[in-house]
């Protein structure tokens, strides 16, 4: 038995924060308040902790504004961008409703859409991230342990496709497919399972030459157990940091896609959608680009946390 | 001499993957909806307009035709005329390519210097507060978006602050400017963009060499050298770093077709007049010829740059011997 | 031993960061008085005005290359007239088919060589050269030919009557034949034309750096008003609008031609500049796809009208410059009939014409069924634009409140035009930048399959073929606006579109610059006139 060794401080910190991360996005619209809905002309770009009235109207609409004010019979709905006067009588209920991280400029609620638009940043990241974790290892192995032949012609097909303008065949391929969560995945994986390709073929030629597994291949071990007993284990720990580090790179990756228009429907806003929303309205607020964006950078030193514990392990 | 062989025979691939890369690169932009002349976006181009621009341009031939077309004039060392810049893309990239390589070589530098001093300095106490506290912030540079930072940067130091230029590598009327001057103006307008790329990379390279300069700490010659007596500094320096930096350089060889590709958003946002920009400028107009030019020059870089890597791992770890 | 290695590595730091500063807080040395900075958000395509095909490219060279006429902004009152330039006089003649100008006999090109007969003469031919293969070539589509009676005087030959010759006939910029007429039309496609360019305008190109600036200087041989007052003026590229934006505010620019909204408000802001407001000439729209059944029925179109909040779009996302859109020819045109309202927003309405055309929430899920089909609704733009997605946003929005689940789609530009074109769309929101002459054939004429035109709804109402065809005939000003009012409430009682918004054209300009007259036909109407004191 080998003496149990103490977990990685990186990997506990990182493996609490991305927990709280998941909870948050799993299960936290669950229990949000109903956010204030969503009409820009009165609650557009409101800054984080502002309280905000909420009223239905009996002709069925919802109004939401932070200055909502009552003059004789008439309720005065100020908005940043436009002023309404509705007659007391058809305000059919009225509430009062907290907007902890502010309004984007769409008027909708930026904690309620952070939470909702993580769940699918996530989903796309980690799909995106296993992809290019099986094609990367299908390929260095088969690399690796497949002869001169296969070793040359797949590790050319590496240069290849690492010499494909990655972005322009995003462009392209976004143009040709139909735009959606599992289009980006698959480009994302797809163009982005290189580095582990090379990393898990040369981790797994240092490892060959090594006696004990020299010795396990001559005496007739078959492939599979030399596979499993002798390759996995040695290249677990790097490839655990690549990939940790792949789903970091990818939730970056879709900013910038959604940063050059390439990206999703701003119906279904992914952290990256809303930095690169918000980043068109920062010089009025600065709430929507950047919390998203802290969001991410707290995602990415998660992840990489994890990444570097695991090689210490 | 069985590594030089190895060097001829992949120079001697190159050729075929490059033409590979640009082939089926050709079938992608054939593929995507609209031709240059459906992308021109002025309100008196008339339907029947368009219909001629594309005949003049030869987009009304078949996706194989024009392929073999643009084969045909490679193989006499033509590139084609760019149909968005109306120049030959030879030009257009020969205009392009300086601009990026002295602002992607600007941000690599700042990227390696930058990179070992983080490093060196984290590794000094690894887990000490110094380490956490710069992983940290290194793993948060790394992991915000770049646009957004570069927003910020022009906000804070261009608006706000007002010390530096927010785009472009001159400034208006430098071309009356002494020499000097000009070179002065120069750097100053490199700032901004080359800090973006670079430290967004430093913090990359920071984390490998970190990493690198722990493995290398913990080995035996360092341990011997200590027993010996030999100062800490020198250990530091000569022991330590060297061996780290087998990985380093490997990074760096890596990072050759970023030199000639470009940035395409730090390009944008800093109106730098680079090759990113221009990729994506001619990929959104579906710019055939000069999208298949910059191909070409990327796949060369990224081939070679390849080529680089392998032979500086192979140095710096010879169990793995370049097949 | 430790602290000294840190205190190393920091001292490296400080002597780096202090580098930096140092280059950093050297002040700009040069005196910009005498040169006017304009931020652009794309470079010039090229220095021949028959290869560019963007509108920034004409804009700009129409102030080195002399026309025969300049169009005057009068389109409100009656069709454009025409003030004289290089031509001083022209005549129809008694047939209507010979157009003959008389050329000013002062004008040279900026090498010292005159402004012929001949000049017009290789400009006509070079328009309708296949190899040049200007895209405006059509405008010339009924010229025979271009003759030259002496060195000042040259008539055009037309192939038949119609009420645009004048118009057609001055399209295009005057081009020097002595230099260009050198190079063989073939070889036009691979010339670098900036050493080329003599012009005879108020402006002579200085210097060109692709993607980084322009640079023209005043003319001093220009004569046909007084040389430009400023020396130098310099269009900064910048193609990002953010970029763009910190820039102007920071006082690098003093003219922006491209405002967004928010942006205006921002500018209005800054004492050191000045909004130019003025009406665009353009209409944002949501073209409906007539082919789908859904959308095959008038009322159906109507109530998707009426159910969308105009006021909300002027208010969020034009920020008040924009007003109601009411039908295909803006309100700012002479033809325009003015007893044309826009759709009010009435969701009621709405839900009672759709229930009227047999649409209703039979299953209780909030959407609209007809045969047991739901009402979905894909509403297409393109994804550079950040306006008409907060458009395709709201609309959608407004639409699911009265039971459409309608949902936006932003696809990229390429993509959305070839989808328009193959009609691979529900609606779209798109926006149509009018000439200044009317035609509305290209959007409204029953288009027959495999024909490339702009209805890319595929609307069809023969009675608005039979008007438009019987419209281009009538000389008589009175009678052709009664048929294009008749045209108009044709089309609008059909909705085809749900007409939004005309919006503003919003530029920025700084307090320094003196003398501008701002109007919609190019930014730099009179940019030989602007002052800088």
């Amino acid at each position: 038995m080998i003496a149990r060794r103490r977990l990685p401080r990186r990997l506990i910190a990182g493996s609490i924060g991305l927990l709280m991360i998941c909870g948050a996005v799993i299960l936290g619209p669950r229990f949000l308040p109903p956010g204030p809905p969503s009409d820009p002309a009165h609650s557009a770009l409101v800054p984080p902790g502002t309280m905000l009235t909420v009223l239905e109207l009996d002709d069925g609409r919802t109004l939401a504004s932070p200055s909502v004010t009552t003059v004789g019979d008439l309720v005065i709905v100020d908005g940043p961008y436009s002023r309404e006067e509705i007659p007391a009588t058809s305000v059919s209920s009225r509430r009062v409703v907290q907007s902890w991280l502010g309004t984007d400029r769409y008027g909708r609620d930026l904690l309620r859409l952070m939470l909702l638009g993580g769940r699918l940043s996530l989903m796309i990241a980690a799909l995106g991230a296993l992809v290019s974790l099986v094609v990367g290892l299908a390929v260095g192995l088969s690399a690796a342990t497949g002869g001169r032949w296969i070793d040359a012609v797949l590790m050319r097909s590496v240069d290849a496709m690492m010499a494909f303008p990655t972005l322009l065949l995003l462009i392209l391929c976004a143009a040709v497919l139909d735009p959606g969560p599992a289009t980006l995945v698959v480009l994302l994986g797809l163009t982005s399972w290189m580095g582990l390709a090379r990393l898990v073929r040369g981790q797994v030629l240092s490892v060959r030459e090594r006696q004990f597994v020299m010795a396990a291949r001559v005496s007739g071990t078959p492939w599979y157990r030399v596979w499993s007993w002798h390759y996995l284990p040695e290249i677990r720990g790097p490839v655990a940091q690549d990939v940790a580090l792949r789903l970091g790179d990818l939730v970056l990756a879709e900013a910038t896609l959604s940063y050059l228009g390439l990206g999703l429907p701003p119906t279904t806003p992914t952290w990256g959608l809303l930095v690169s929303e918000g980043h068109r309205v920062m010089m009025d607020a600065w709430w929507p680009a950047t919390l998203p964006g802290l969001a991410i950078a707290f995602l990415v030193i998660c992840f990489a946390l994890i990444g570097d514990g695991i090689q210490e392990l | 001499m069985g590594t030089a062989v190895t060097l001829l025979r992949r120079l001697a691939l190159l050729p075929l993957l490059v033409l590979l890369v640009a082939t089926v690169t050709f079938a992608v932009v054939q593929a995507a909806p609209g031709t240059y002349a459906d992308t021109i976006d002025n309100p008196r181009l008339t339907p029947a307009a368009r219909t001629h621009l594309k005949a003049l341009y030869g987009l009304d031939q078949g996706a194989r035709s024009q392929y073999f077309h643009w084969l045909g004039a490679l193989a006499q060392g033509d590139l084609g005329r760019s149909f968005l810049f109306k120049q030959p893309v030879a030009d257009v990239i020969a205009t392009a390519l300086p601009p990026t390589i002295l602002l992607a070589g600007t941000a690599l530098a700042m990227d390696v210097i930058l990179g070992v001093l983080l490093a060196l300095i984290s590794a000094r106490r690894p887990g000490g507060w110094i380490d956490r506290i710069l992983t940290i912030l290194s793993l948060g540079v790394y992991g915000l978006p770049s646009f957004w930072l570069a927003g910020l940067a022009i906000l804070l130091f261009s608006l706000t602050l007002g010390w530096l230029p927010a785009s472009h590598m001159a400034s208006v009327g430098a071309d009356r400017w002494a020499a000097g001057a000009r070179w002065l103006d120069l750097v100053r307008h490199l700032i901004l963009p080359a800090s973006i790329l670079g430290i967004v990379g430093a913090a990359s390279t920071a984390r490998y060499l970190r990493a690198s300069l722990l493995d290398v700490r913990r080995s035996h010659h360092i341990l011997a050298a200590r027993a010996r007596g030999i100062s800490e500094s020198r250990i530091l320096w000569t022991h330590t770093l060297r061996p780290a930096l087998g990985p380093l350089v490997t990074l760096i060889g890596l990072s050759l077709p970023v030199l000639v590709g470009g940035s395409v958003v730090v390009e944008t946002i800093f109106s730098w007049p680079g090759m990113g920009r221009i990729m994506w400028q001619a990929a959104v107009a579906r710019d055939i010829p000069v999208v298949m030019g910059c191909t070409l020059v990327g796949a060369v870089a990224v081939i070679l740059g390849s080529l680089v890597a392998d032979l500086l791992y192979a140095w710096a770890d010879p169990r793995v011997r370049p097949q | 031993m430790k602290t000294t290695t840190i205190f190393k590595t920091g001292a490296l730091t400080l002597v780096y960061v202090g580098l930096l500063t140092c280059t950093a807080c050297i002040p700009p040395t040069d005196d910009l008085s005498d040169t006017l900075v304009i931020g652009v958000l794309a470079d010039i395509q090229s220095w021949n005005p028959y290869l560019a095909e963007t509108k920034f490219s004409e804009d700009l060279l129409a102030l080195i290359y002399p026309s025969l006429a300049v169009e005057m902004p009068d389109y409100h009152d009656h069709p454009p007239t025409f003030a004289p330039a290089l031509a001083t006089s022209w005549d129809l003649g008694g047939d209507g088919l010979g157009l003959t100008f008389q050329l000013r006999q002062d004008l040279i090109w900026n090498d010292g060589q005159p402004v012929t007969a001949d000049d017009v003469v290789f400009t006509w031919e070079a328009q309708t050269s296949e190899d040049v293969g200007w895209y405006g070539a059509y405008t010339k589509d009924f010229i025979d030919s271009v003759e030259k009676i002496d060195d000042f005087t040259v008539v055009f030959r037309f192939s038949q009557v119609y009420a645009y010759r004048l118009m057609d006939a001055n399209e295009g910029l005057i081009l020097p034949s002595h230099i260009w007429g050198k190079i063989p039309f073939s070889d036009w496609h691979s010339t670098d034309w900036l050493p080329h360019v003599v012009g005879a305008g108020p402006f002579v190109p200085v210097g060109h750096v692709p993607q980084q600036d322009i640079v023209l200087g005043a003319n001093p041989s220009y004569r046909l008003g007084a040389p430009a007052t400023i020396d130098r003026v310099v269009w900064r590229i910048v193609p990002d609008q953010l970029s763009l934006m910190t820039q102007l505010l920071a006082g690098e620019f003093d003219f922006v031609n491209s405002l967004a909204p928010e942006e205006a408000q921002r500018v209005e802001a800054d004492p050191d500049l000045q909004v130019v407001d003025i009406p665009h000439r353009g209409y944002t729209h949501i073209c409906w796809n007539t082919t789908r059944p859904e959308l095959a029925d008038p009322r159906v179109r109507r109530a998707l009208g009426m159910a969308i909040n105009r006021q909300t779009i002027i208010d969020t996302v034009y920020r008040g410059y924009a007003r109601p859109s009411a039908g295909p020819i803006l309100s700012t045109m002479w033809a325009f009939d003015n007893t044309l309202e826009p759709l009010p927003y009435d969701p009621r309405e709405a839900s009672r014409l759709l229930s009227s055309a047999g649409w209703s929430d039979t299953d209780g899920d909030g959407t609209l069924e007809k045969d047991g089909r739901p009402m979905t609704l894909e509403l297409l733009t393109n994804a550079e634009n950040h306006m008409r997605q907060d458009i395709c946003m709201l609309a959608a929005r407004d639409l699911r409140a009265i039971g459409v689940e309608a949902t936006p789609r932003t696809v990229e530009w390429g993509t959305f035009l070839s989808r328009l074109r193959d009609g691979d769309f529900d609606g779209s929101v798109n926006r149509w930048v009018e000439p200044t002459q009317i035609d509305l054939e290209d959007v409204w004429h029953t288009t027959p399959e495999a024909f490339e035109s702009s209805n890319y709804g595929r609307y069809s109402n023969p009675k608005v073929d039979r008007l438009i065809e019987e419209v281009a005939d009538v000389r008589d000003i009175d009678l052709q606006k009664e048929l294009y009012g008749q045209i108009q409430h044709l089309i609008v009682a059909d909705q085809p579109y749900t007409f939004l918004v005309e919006g503003r054209k919003l530029r920025a300009i700084s307090t320094r610059v003196q003398g501008s007259i701002q109007n919609d036909a190019t930014p730099y109407f009179n940019l030989e006139a602007w002052e800088l004191p």
